[in-house]
């Protein structure tokens, strides 16, 4: 009888174990209700299937639990065409009157999460796997947020000293236990960039980040990051941003530290007159890709082993307006992709508008060649 | 007999004929009850009776079905549907788009057409104000305010505005398109740059171009009235703005020049700042109560 219960008391032991470890990424503040999300800006996925939604109209971010964590090695290939006159028949209304704002995908179920708003601003996620289009309910879900005007770092200040209010998120991204934001203040052509510890903390840190912008010829503080991602490079990690007329600059994140002012390397000047649209790494064949779509270009590919060999940084002039400088990189034939994210370990998936006008949603399935 | 038998028959069928006739009536009737949800100028639900259905012997959406009538593959709209006493409550994920029509099906069968009342012009809306309100802009303006009198769509902007120099040409890319657009929070205010790497002095672009308004040049800034709400009504006017431009303004507001006209005490008199040089509008809003309590609300207690 001893050992029955004994062996009761481990198994509830290992099931309580098992059932807290399994939550490890959630926190007491996630709540189960109907959070008021005035938009969905931006998307990224953090561990366990949260996915982060990037609210510009409140400034706020939420990190919610999607529950969507059965795990998919493969995911259904998809070729979705018109993809926002299918949506737009799902809301009752017509393509013109509705926006795709940003998608992601669980890297667990390898489902896409597509943001939409509705012409008068309303939010809407979607799940899309294969062909199969489906609603992700906003309301009486389990999240927690942070508002990022509450708590303004310290050194988001202006030149009159006030709190650098952030109006508009233009990309986040989940990494290492930290949700990484860039942002940009209505008023002031004012860039941030801070770093909240996920779960969420009243704490924001915020560093300050140069960098010599090629294109413009010139040191800037105020450049806003249009599109970041992470990456190990020769053994380090760093992030890897984009800006506004298409500097690619690498900042050490281990020196990204609150209060600090870090200078960027910037290795690859893309461009100007064109912003970067997403970022994301790619690995094929055992060689890593950087792959970056553009709203004036195609997109780029830059193979890692360029950005490790490249030691310099561009503290020059480019020669001519919309020329290239440093890293050099290969543009894909594909234009005019809209939205961009890794569907699997050999796979991207976009929303790209065809040259017949449609908009479609597909996968690299049939196009391997792309990363070769 | 055989007359007999075709007697009963007929009572039979004309029996049924008007029991049909009675069902399809009544059934009739039921949906023509059906009625818009209206909130503020946007139709964001249908009520239904609930006898329109009958039996409710199934999940809800599987009965009852509302779709956008279009030419081809119609698809149910995707929404939540409650019973609220007598009444089904359909309340789609946005709500229904102004001027069109859509079906309302029960058991896949069409009982009823609506029609979403198109966007009255009496709803539309108005462009209240361009800051800076001057006709006369030094060359390195970098940013607009559009104020307007309703919230607006968001995401297309930049093709809603057009720089016209000396009245002939359009002056291409000046403004930066950024996505998501700068709209103060209830989307009636909207914050335009001029792309600043061709203003700020030692730039490449600045060096290279210049500065997208030239000293001396006359403009015309053309707000289209294509631009929509967020209801889907366009703005009633388009505007047309002229300026004028003169050379930098390289000065920084001198506050220590400013002459303040205090309001008498115990009076709703206006206070009055004479600022000597235009200043960005909405900075100014948002600055001009904390720098005027720092320096002068001790006078005024006093």
């Amino acid at each position: 009888m001893k050992k029955t219960c004994l062996f009761f008391a481990f198994g509830l032991a290992v099931a309580l174990l098992l059932a807290f470890t399994s939550r490890s990424h959630k926190s007491d503040d996630f709540v189960t209700g109907s959070p008021e999300i005035k938009s969905i800006t931006s998307l990224a996925f953090g561990p366990d299937g949260i996915l982060f939604l990037g609210d510009s109209r409140s400034a706020t971010v939420f990190a919610m639990d999607t529950k969507d964590v059965g795990t998919v090695e493969k995911a259904a290939a998809i070729e979705i065409k018109n993809i926002d006159q299918k949506i737009a028949s799902l809301l009752g209304t017509k393509p013109e009157n509705i926006a795709i704002q940003d998608i992601a995908v669980n890297p667990l179920s390898k489902k896409v999460y597509c943001a939409v708003h509705y012409s008068d601003g309303t939010p809407v996620l979607f799940t899309i796997e294969g062909d199969k289009i489906n609603p992700v309910p906003l309301k009486d879900i389990t999240y927690s947020s942070v508002a990022l005007n509450d708590a303004p770092a310290a050194d988001a200040k202006n030149k009159w000293g006030q709190p650098l209010r952030i109006s508009s998120i233009s990309d986040l991204q989940y990494a290492d236990g930290k949700v990484m934001i860039s942002g940009l203040s209505n008023q002031e052509f004012s860039s941030t960039f801070r770093s909240i510890s996920f779960p969420f903390t009243n704490k924001q840190d915020e560093a300050s980040l140069e960098i010599y912008h090629a294109a413009h010829g010139q040191y800037e503080t105020t450049s806003p990051i249009k599109t970041f991602t992470t990456a190990q490079i020769n053994g380090k990690k760093y992030l890897i941003a984009s800006y506004t007329c298409t500097p690619l600059v690498l900042f050490p994140l281990e020196d990204l530290k609150p209060g600090t002012h870090v200078k960027g390397r910037t290795v690859a000047e893309m461009g100007s007159g064109n912003q970067p649209l997403d970022m994301i790494i790619m690995t094929k064949e055992g060689k890593t890709y950087l792959v970056m779509a553009n709203s004036n270009r195609p997109v780029f590919r830059v193979n890692f082993k360029n950005i490790e060999t490249f030691e310099g940084s561009l503290t020059t002039p480019v020669a001519e307006n919309f020329a290239t400088e440093g890293v050099k990189f290969v543009s894909m034939p594909l234009t005019n992709v809209l939205q961009l994210d890794k569907l699997d370990e050999n796979r991207m998936v976009m929303v790209q508008r065809k040259t017949d006008g449609a908009l479609d949603l597909w996968s690299t399935d049939k196009a391997e060649w792309l990363l070769k | 007999m055989s007359l007999k038998i075709i007697r009963i028959r007929l009572r039979w069928l004309r029996n049924l004929i008007f029991f049909s006739l009675f069902l399809l009536s009544a059934c009739a009737k039921k949906t023509e009850a059906i009625q818009l949800i209206w909130n503020k100028e946007q139709v964001t639900g249908i009520s239904i009776p609930k006898d329109s259905i009958g039996n409710i012997f199934d999940s809800l959406d599987r009965q009852l079905t509302v779709r956008l009538i279009k030419d081809s593959d119609p698809v149910a709209m995707l929404g939540n549907y409650k019973i609220d006493h007598d009444e089904i409550i359909f309340e789609p994920l946005v709500p229904f788009t102004r001027g069109l029509r859509y079906q309302v099906l029960i058991n896949h069968h069409v009982v009823k057409e609506l029609l979403i009342p198109p966007i009255d012009r009496k709803e539309a809306p108005l462009l209240l104000a361009i800051y800076p309100t001057e006709d006369t802009v030094p060359e390195n303006l970098l940013k607009m305010y559009l104020q307007f009198s309703k919230p607006m769509r968001e995401g297309k902007s930049t093709s809603y505005l057009t720089l016209l120099k000396n009245n002939r040409d359009t002056v291409r890319g000046v403004f930066l398109d950024l996505q998501p657009e700068l709209w103060n929070e209830d989307r009636t205010m909207l914050t335009v740059w001029l792309d600043p790497g061709r203003i700020k002095r030692g730039l490449h672009p600045n060096q290279l171009y210049g500065a997208p308004l030239q000293k001396g040049a006359h403009y015309t800034l053309a707000v289209s009235n294509q631009w929509k709400d967020v209801g889907g009504a366009t703005l009633a006017m388009g505007i047309y703005k002229n300026l004028a431009v003169t050379s930098r303004d390289s000065l920084s507001p001198d506050p220590q020049t400013w002459t303040i006209h205090n309001p008498k005490a115990g009076t709703t008199q206006v206070l009055q700042i004479d600022l000597k040089s235009p200043l960005d509008y909405s900075l100014l809003k948002t600055t001009y109560c904390r720098w005027y309590r720092a320096n002068y609300s001790g006078r005024l207690a006093s």
